[in-house]
């Protein structure tokens, strides 16, 4: 190898070292923002079914099992779904509600539901068996809900699922994190779900009740 | 002539092995992000299989549940992956004049199988009980369920006599997975 030789490699090689330098960042980008759309829409796609099978599954009563157990007392018509505007659910009791953090004051807020049906082979978010000993008053509840975490001007939401424990106390598990906003609303037994994430892309979705209880 | 020392030893091949090496950790890379757009992708197609044979399953109980109280025999398999089962007879006593309620309970069971392997990619097991009023056999009550755990089921089942366990009876309605 000459001199010419080497000095003709070593530009070339600065050549190209320079634009793969400038292109691989550019490119790099580019594959983690269309990654990072892919895991949102995958995540929340799933948090949409997780709340859609519970809402369709909201009111059921197991007739077959009352029916064979005339013993047992009938219930009036159960409360399949609560919906509470600008609150989120607390664990120090069973569907109890409390107003949002104060800093949140001034933007949208979030809304909390509460499901509740009696359990036969359910299971809750996180897909445990919903037991006997997982109810209150003979109902499963399952609620959701958006806590904040940090301060205010970078509060972090994530979208908690509220079930009960083996003691009949309400636990949470995060199902989705960085949620901004989560809308609800309840009409002519339609839920409607608004979901904004940080990213500022919304997500809708609205779910048909299923279960005639009380006609 | 000139001779030029080259303390690299690029005279050994000091471009060609560094070349290769970039080749070999674009490759590494190239098929990392590969495979992670592929755990990604079977994501969301699992996902859909799961969705699109629930809907089906979903849209069938609707139409075995108008099929309910026609039957003259219990149970009774209507179109191939529906069973409809007479469970009680109950008396309602909340009013003064009695009035007999008959119970159904309807079960549906469909599969999404692969289209050449006739693999299962998911299943959907839904299971209604209705309760109809005798009087003119319209639905009073309807309460729906879908069915995950075939184990926790039959324990279930066995529980309550009268709810007997019946997924082994029922055949599956098999739905090829549909391909562009």
């Amino acid at each position: 190898m000459n001199m010419v030789e080497l000095m003709l490699s070593v530009s070339l090689l600065t050549i190209v070292l320079s634009g793969l330098t400038h292109a691989v960042p550019i490119l790099q980008k580019n594959l983690y923002e269309g990654r990072t759309l892919r895991e949102e829409i995958a995540q929340v796609e799933q948090v949409f079914q997780i709340i859609t099978r519970s809402v369709q599954q909201a009111g059921f009563e197991n007739i077959a099992k009352n029916q064979s157990n005339p013993s047992r007392p009938q219930k009036s018509s159960i409360q399949a779904i609560q919906i509470f505007m600008q609150a989120t659910l607390t664990t120090d009791q069973v569907g109890k509600i409390s107003a949002p953090q104060t800093y949140l004051a001034g933007r949208r807020q979030t809304d909390a539901m509460l499901i509740q049906h009696e359990a036969y082979g359910h299971f809750d978010c996180v897909g445990r068996k919903i037991t006997d000993k997982r109810t209150h008053q003979g109902l499963s509840r399952i609620g959701f809900f958006v806590q904040f975490r940090g301060n205010k001007s970078n509060a972090v939401g994530t979208l908690m699922c509220q079930s009960l424990t083996n003691k009949g106390q309400a636990q949470n598990d995060a199902i989705l994190t960085g949620v901004e906003d989560f809308l609800l609303f309840l009409e002519d037994g339609v839920v409607t779900i608004e979901l904004t994430m940080q990213s500022k892309r919304q997500y809708q979705t609205s779910i048909t009740l299923q279960n005639q209880i009380s006609l | 002539m000139i001779t030029i020392k080259t303390p690299l030893g690029l005279n050994d091949g000091f471009i060609l092995p560094i070349t290769l090496g970039f080749i070999s950790l674009v490759g590494l890379w190239g098929t990392i992000l590969i495979e992670q757009m592929h755990s990604q992708s079977d994501q969301f197609a699992k996902s859909w299989q799961e969705k699109i044979i629930f809907y089906k399953a979903q849209e069938h109980l609707g139409q075995c549940i108008g099929k309910v109280g026609l039957q003259q025999t219990s149970p009774l398999i209507w179109n191939q992956c529906c069973r409809i089962e007479e469970i009680s007879i109950a008396v309602n006593t909340k009013n003064s004049k009695p009035a007999m309620q008959k119970n159904y309970r309807v079960s549906v069971h469909h599969e999404l199988i692969h289209p050449l392997s006739k693999d299962v990619l998911g299943s959907s097991r839904l299971q209604a009980v209705v309760t109809l009023s005798s009087t003119n056999q319209a639905i009073i009550k309807m309460s729906w369920r879908e069915i995950f755990d075939l184990h926790w089921e039959k324990e279930l089942n066995a529980l309550h006599p009268k709810t007997n366990y019946i997924w082994n009876q029922l055949p599956a309605c098999k739905h090829p997975l549909p391909v562009n």
